[in-house]
């Protein structure tokens, strides 16, 4: 199997964050700056915009994952008397603060937050929070997590011109106050003052790094063989996220852009051995990234497909920003849904399978995080539907402690062999 | 059903056994006779509502039964409860209902609205009641409370159409109030009797539960009946308190009085919490309905959720209870978390606990008879 990165987009992007968190550190503890711990579906732009830095909770579950130490910070949560069967994805972040690795702790650890911030989405997350802000002694901010009742199937061809559609009225209504209420938190947090101006060059300037994504999308799509593999493709359009508006984010997106085009141009596959095109369905296992390029040699088959680029693009981009804290709100209210719940991501995920000829998906069911793990045979049931053979896979993005490696490369082999 | 019989105790216990057993006959006889039924889930649909509608509300929740129809569809590791419902919902069970109303209080709802959504669009199911969510949402925000209140009009309007009755005005409404507010006041009785140690824990949860199933105004009778009779089955043994995930079956309690103990009081809303608080009759009532279901009952949504840590502490008192039940049964994934603070709370106050991870329904797990052996036997009983 092959880890080695092919792209140099890639190192600058893993050096970016790495130094980032550095500085934060620094910010936080020698200068006293405030910053915020805020789960990935949140708005995220309003902290960059009123200048307080954010920690994404799932990325510092995947920093944790990919360090080899979930292990030690769940098997801490079990000895306190957390059950095994709680949320792991999300809690992670709760277990390092709730138990001291010392020096093993992942760049020395989280630093204290002026304020932590979730959607309510599961029921676990009021609790996570909830103990993770008493723990730091810092606030929580929840964002309510309202259901919908128009569901169209084909979101993605609403969501950039006709997001209020997308979204009920009401629900805009209820997340638009909400944002102004967290505006105000922020405002104290800061000492800056909102300026709604500031918000809509903002949220352009997002609209053009999923552009750029949007590029690399296609690419990816039409190129006869796949340039880039998705553990690349993974961390760099999630590094522009993670600090998404910023200069940096849009330069990168650019060069990104420009390096996936290159080797397009030159005619470079990832695998040059590609037969059989795979698609990852779900969040990432972050505790084993190698499996994804694990059987291009001993197969051919090559994971080219994974929601985090092609979700840029169709959910990020906001056109029409007259108002743009109803635009951010139609982003938020219905962030973590379109991704699970049905009928929103089997249609979605058949459609991007059909756009990228997979021959095969596997999708990740997890049993440590509920909201991901639900609508899973959904979306099962319309990709064997559409004719694309899938094999669920039962494993936990951060947990490896249940991860049987031999059993799952022999699941892949099987699937590959008898079903592609 | 299982662990649901309770041993025989004279005949105005009879009719609450049987609607606590049978928990669609009821229903299904009301709809027979003309009216309108509707299902609901949960205790956050303001039942009120819909018996000021004309239409007879039935809670809907199924303990035992095959939910493998809902295999393909329903990861196995939700909530039995979910499966079993989706199950329910697409073999035909529940489609003499006019509507199925779901709520947005607990995720697992949610997703259930949504896949019973989905099996009816892709054709798993052509069968089954309508759906309506009802979107009440639990941050204690001012924002929500406005939100849930237009959805709260919404569902009246949905139940007048589905029902094609007229729609509730005040004074309908008022009467709906009444009626579940004595009830209520009963069932508020019967917990004073549980603490006295007149009325066994099973007993009363399934005198509770039957409330749910029954018509609400048979339903109220025959408790006021029940609890005039002194026919009740006296409490014996060490008091127990039962905190975790909510009991809408008496497996536990069964278990627990077959090993010389008594549950005395459920930190949930099928237990004691049923009967408090009642609704509010100092403002318009469909305010006060809804102010009920927003504010008022136990909810895993509820954000913040001091009052719940509140209503435990209040009753960690060995005059109380002799000790604590922890019921966490697989797959439950919310109360947990509230489990290391909570067992402390209750090692504080002196009191011994155990933690149950088996589900109730599959057996009684081996450690629940060794820790009542371990109580004695508390002054209040002997």
């Amino acid at each position: 199997m092959s880890t080695d990165k092919q792209l140099a987009c890639t190192a600058a992007a893993g050096e970016k964050q790495k130094t980032w968190f550095a500085e934060l550190r620094r910010d936080v503890f020698e200068q006293r700056r405030p910053y915020a711990i805020l789960n990935a579906d949140t708005p995220h732009d309003l902290f960059h915009v009123m200048g307080v830095p954010v920690v994404t909770n799932q990325w510092w579950a995947a920093v944790v994952a990919a360090k080899r130490l979930s292990s030690d910070y769940l098997d801490g949560m079990n000895e306190r008397g957390f059950h095994e069967d709680l949320c792991r994805y999300c809690s992670i972040g709760l277990a390092s603060s709730l138990i001291d690795l010392g020096e093993r702790a992942p760049w020395g650890g989280l630093p204290k937050p002026a304020l932590l911030c979730a959607r309510l989405t599961c029921d676990c997350m009021q609790q996570v929070f909830s103990l993770w802000a008493q723990r730091l002694g810092a606030p929580f901010f929840a964002l309510e997590a309202p259901g919908s009742m128009v569901l169209p199937e084909r979101w993605w061809e609403l969501s950039r011109h006709r997001w209020a559609e997308l979204c009920e009225p009401q629900r805009l209504d209820l997340m638009v106050g909400e944002l102004r209420e967290l505006i105000t938190v922020l405002e104290g947090i800061s000492g800056k003052r909102f300026d709604e101006d500031e918000l809509r060059a903002f949220l352009h300037r997002v609209n053009q790094q999923e552009e750029y994504f949007e590029e690399v999308r296609t690419m990816i799509a039409e190129a006869p063989q796949c340039p880039v593999r998705i553990g690349e493709q993974i961390t760099n359009v999630m590094a522009a996220q993670w600090h998404r508006g910023s200069e940096w984010a849009l330069g990168h997106a650019k060069a990104f852009r420009d390096e996936v085009k290159s080797r397009v141009d030159a005619g470079i596959a990832a695998c040059p051995t590609e037969r059989k095109r795979l698609m990852w369905v779900g969040a990432g296992l972050w505790h084993n990234t190698g499996f994804y390029s694990a059987f291009e040699e001993s197969h051919g088959a090559a994971f080219v497909w994974s929601m985090y680029l092609p979700f840029g693009p169709d959910w990020y981009i906001r056109y029409g920003l007259d108002d743009p804290m109803r635009a951010l709100a139609s982003r938020v209210v219905t962030m973590n849904e379109v991704l699970h719940n049905a009928p929103y991501a089997p249609a979605w995920i058949v459609e991007e399978a059909k756009k990228n000829r997979i021959d095969g998906a596997v999708v990740l069911m997890p049993k440590g995080c509920r909201p991901s793990a639900s609508g899973t045979l959904f979306i099962t049931a319309a990709l064997e539907k559409a004719g694309v053979p899938t094999l669920l896979l039962e494993a936990d993005m951060v947990d490896a402690r249940g991860w049987d490696g031999d059993a799952a490369n022999r699941s892949m082999a099987q699937f590959i062999e008898q079903r592609l | 059903m299982i662990g649901s019989s309770t041993p025989a105790s004279g005949p105005s216990f009879a009719p609450l056994q049987a609607a606590y057993d049978n928990r669609l006959v009821a229903a299904r006889l009301a709809r027979q006779a003309g009216q309108p039924v509707v299902g609901y889930l949960g205790n956050t649909v303001p039942v009120e509502l819909i018996i000021a509608t004309g239409a007879m509300p039935v809670r809907i929740a199924p303990v035992a039964g095959d939910p493998a129809r809902s295999d393909a569809f329903v990861e196995h590791f939700s909530d039995r409860d979910t499966r079993l419902i989706f199950s329910q919902y697409c073999d035909g069970a529940l489609d003499f209902l006019d509507l199925l109303v779901i709520p947005r209080s607990t995720e697992s709802q949610h997703k259930l609205y949504l896949a019973l959504r989905e099996a009816r669009r892709t054709g798993i199911t052509s069968q089954g009641p309508a759906l309506w969510l009802y979107d009440i949402l639990h941050t204690q925000r001012e924002s929500s409370r406005a939100y849930g209140l237009a959805r709260t009009h919404e569902l009246v309007h949905k139940l007048t159409e589905r029902c094609g009755t007229a729609a509730p005005n005040d004074a309908t409404l008022a009467r709906a109030v009444t009626l579940t507010n004595a009830v209520r006041t009963g069932l508020q009785t019967l917990q004073q009797r549980r603490l006295t140690r007149s009325i066994s824990g099973r007993q009363a949860l399934v005198a509770t539960g039957a409330m749910r199933f029954m018509a609400p105004q048979a339903g109220h009778d025959a408790l006021h009946a029940w609890l005039a009779a002194d026919e009740h089955l006296p409490a014996r043994g060490p008091r127990l308190l039962v905190t975790g995930v909510s009991l809408d079956h008496s497996a536990l309690h069964a278990q627990v009085e077959a090993a010389g103990a008594d549950i005395v009081c459920e930190d949930d809303e099928w237990g004691t919490r049923a009967a408090e608080p009642l609704v509010a009759t100092d403002r318009p009532p469909l305010e006060a309905v809804f102010d009920h279901c927003f504010r008022g009952v136990p909810c895993v949504r509820r954000h913040p959720a001091d009052d719940v840590d509140g209503w435990l502490a209040s009753k960690l008192d060995a005059r109380t209870v002799d000790g604590v039940l922890f019921y966490l049964p697989a797959p439950e994934d919310i109360h947990g978390w509230q489990f290391p603070a909570q067992r402390d709370r209750v090692a504080a106050a002196g009191l011994p606990w155990l933690k149950l991870r088996r589900d109730a329904r599959d057996g009684a797990d081996p450690a629940l008879a060794d820790f009542i052996a371990t109580l004695g036997t508390p002054a209040a009983a002997r």
